[in-house]
């Protein structure tokens, strides 16, 4: 085996087949690349992947990304809902969408895109959101969960926010078609309607179930506590527009998936619950004050790549 | 498997463009990721002088290697070193400009040698947001409402995806001028302190790129804390 030496193509050379498939034939060299006619650095770990296995090809195959929501950064467009309400079960999740109300999912194209057994699905996402509420401190009221009673220093009770409530947010997809109609949650994803405690009136679902979901605080209560009282009123301070971002990662160790589309949706509010007797921790919908919550959410993005892991 | 080209000659035919362009492509795959073992020499002969290590950059916090880059910095914990974003360089709190600023100390620049690269941009920052409850000057009256918009910077200022930004509210207190100066309340305890964090990808052609934070403010002091920055390039 020696390097390849051939003299190269000159002007008013004829083209001869013997001397064009030469050419070519050169680059078949088995069991012949050696030191010898290999230079410094000439090989990178790519270059040892076998082709056919599962980890031969690009290491991120795919990307794509859109923009969700009512885009504007100033948020004079914004989408705004009411919390879901205390009828059993909990409505069905809101669906990020544009300010005229239509769903802005990101798709995959006629033919979708295939998750293989050695690759990875990376997702992120992230989203301008504005928690608030109507009237003064309703979190307090009730059979609501989010709230801890103190005492002020002279034997009343005193509602202190546990400032524990949320609003979550979760992706799905649609792995039937390219028409977007049969979205689903992706994997280790609720939908938040899972009868958990209580007889089918505390909907929710277990932290295992939540693998997709970000979440976002409902309300902001303070106070000045005194040697565990709470002597003055507490104040209700804005969440404010802030930021909210996810990500999902979705490993394939065999067969294969092939992916039409990707949204994202949230419901709330929710309160954190521990269930004593089944040790599971849970995100149930707090729904004594959910009438008077509100979710305000401006523009944002979705962005995906597709890579082997090995 | 070893190259085989896909078109072999025969004279008497036409030559064309395509089979050509064929067997180039062929080749090209081959020597970029087709090399098995049958096609070296049976006997070890590979020294690690043959393997093309990465190269790391210590000013950018960026690793480059033959299939891409990796890395990125970051500012914080122990050792904060606060840089600010502030109203006064983008447009005076005034709600309808539209000027962005990149965030001090937080960019960095590499190059990409591949066509089609694959990136992910990753960035995550804490921040104190205000106070600010000064008046006037045309600026968003009521100083609640005024926010702070961070996020990646791609490129130069101009090229900001105003949707990426992440929002952030003002302190929702005054400053007290007694002992102890400072504010009324604390940060976490006024919703005026931020923690946002994104990612951007993005396909890109060779070129040399910048990327950190931007942000447009409409606040006078906004203090960035805490803040990282991470790229993932792929080229193959």
């Amino acid at each position: 085996m020696s390097r390849i030496n051939r003299q190269r193509v000159e002007d008013g050379d004829s083209v001869d087949a013997t001397d064009l498939n030469a050419r070519f034939q050169d680059y078949n060299q088995s069991g012949g690349l050696n030191a010898f006619n290999t230079r410094d650095a000439a090989f990178d770990l790519p270059q040892f992947k076998n082709p056919g296995a599962s980890t031969f090809g690009f290491l991120a195959s795919y990307q794509n990304s859109a923009l969700i929501g009512a885009n504007d950064y100033k948020h004079s467009s914004i989408v705004t809902v009411t919390g879901v309400s205390s009828t059993p079960p909990p409505a069905t999740p809101f669906i990020v969408g544009n300010a005229a109300g239509s769903p802005t999912p990101i798709s995959f194209g006629a033919a979708g895109i295939t998750v293989s057994a050695g690759e990875v699905l990376r997702v992120y996402w992230d989203l301008s959101v504005y928690p608030h509420w109507i009237g003064s401190r309703p979190w307090t009221t009730g059979a609501s969960v989010d709230f801890y009673t103190f005492d002020n220093g002279s034997g009343a009770a005193m509602a202190l926010g546990t400032n524990a409530a949320c609003w979550a947010f979760w992706l799905q997809w649609d792995i039937t078609s390219n028409a977007l109609s049969n979205f689903v949650e992706v994997p280790n994803q609720s939908d938040f309607r899972t009868p958990l405690i209580g007889g089918g009136t505390v909907y929710g679902a277990q932290l295992g179930d939540t693998m997709s979901t970000c979440v976002v605080p409902a309300f902001i209560d303070r106070a000045a506590p005194d040697d565990g009282t709470i002597p003055g009123s507490p104040d209700q301070v804005r969440v404010g527009w802030r930021g909210l971002s996810g990500a999902w990662y979705y490993p394939k160790t065999s067969g294969s998936q092939t992916i039409y589309g990707m949204r994202v949706v949230f419901t709330g509010p929710m309160a954190p619950n521990h269930n004593s007797s089944t040790g599971a921790n849970h995100l149930i919908h707090s729904v004594a004050w959910s009438s008077d919550s509100r979710l305000s959410y401006a523009g944002g993005s979705i962005d995906v790549v597709k890579q082997r892991t090995g | 498997m070893a190259y085989t080209p896909p078109t072999t000659f025969s004279n008497g035919t036409v030559l064309t463009s395509a089979s050509l362009e064929g067997n180039f492509d062929a080749l090209r795959v081959y020597l970029h990721n087709g090399i098995i073992a049958s096609d070296l020499e049976a006997s070890q002969w590979i020294q690690t002088r043959h393997i093309q290590p990465p190269r790391y950059d210590p000013y950018t916090g960026i690793q480059h290697g033959v299939s891409g880059h990796q890395g990125g910095q970051w500012s914080g914990g122990a050792s904060a070193r606060l840089t600010f974003a502030t109203k006064y360089t983008t447009g005076n709190g005034k709600p309808t400009t539209d000027t962005f600023e990149r965030m001090s100390g937080t960019s960095f620049q590499v190059e990409i040698l591949q066509p089609n690269s694959i990136v992910l941009y990753h960035y995550w920052y804490e921040a104190e947001v205000g106070p600010d409850v000064t008046t006037g000057g045309g600026q968003v009256a009521s100083f609640l409402d005024r926010l702070v918009w961070i996020g990646p910077l791609v490129g130069n200022t101009s090229l900001v995806e105003k949707n990426r930004l992440q929002p952030a509210q003002n302190l929702q207190v005054g400053f007290q001028s007694s002992y102890p100066i400072g504010t009324t309340k604390t940060y976490p305890m006024s919703g005026g302190y931020a923690s946002r964090s994104g990612t951007l990808t993005d396909f890109k052609p060779k070129g040399i790129y910048d990327y950190g934070l931007v942000y447009h403010s409409q606040i006078d002091r906004v203090a960035i804390v805490n803040w990282s920055v991470a790229l993932e390039v792929y080229y193959l």
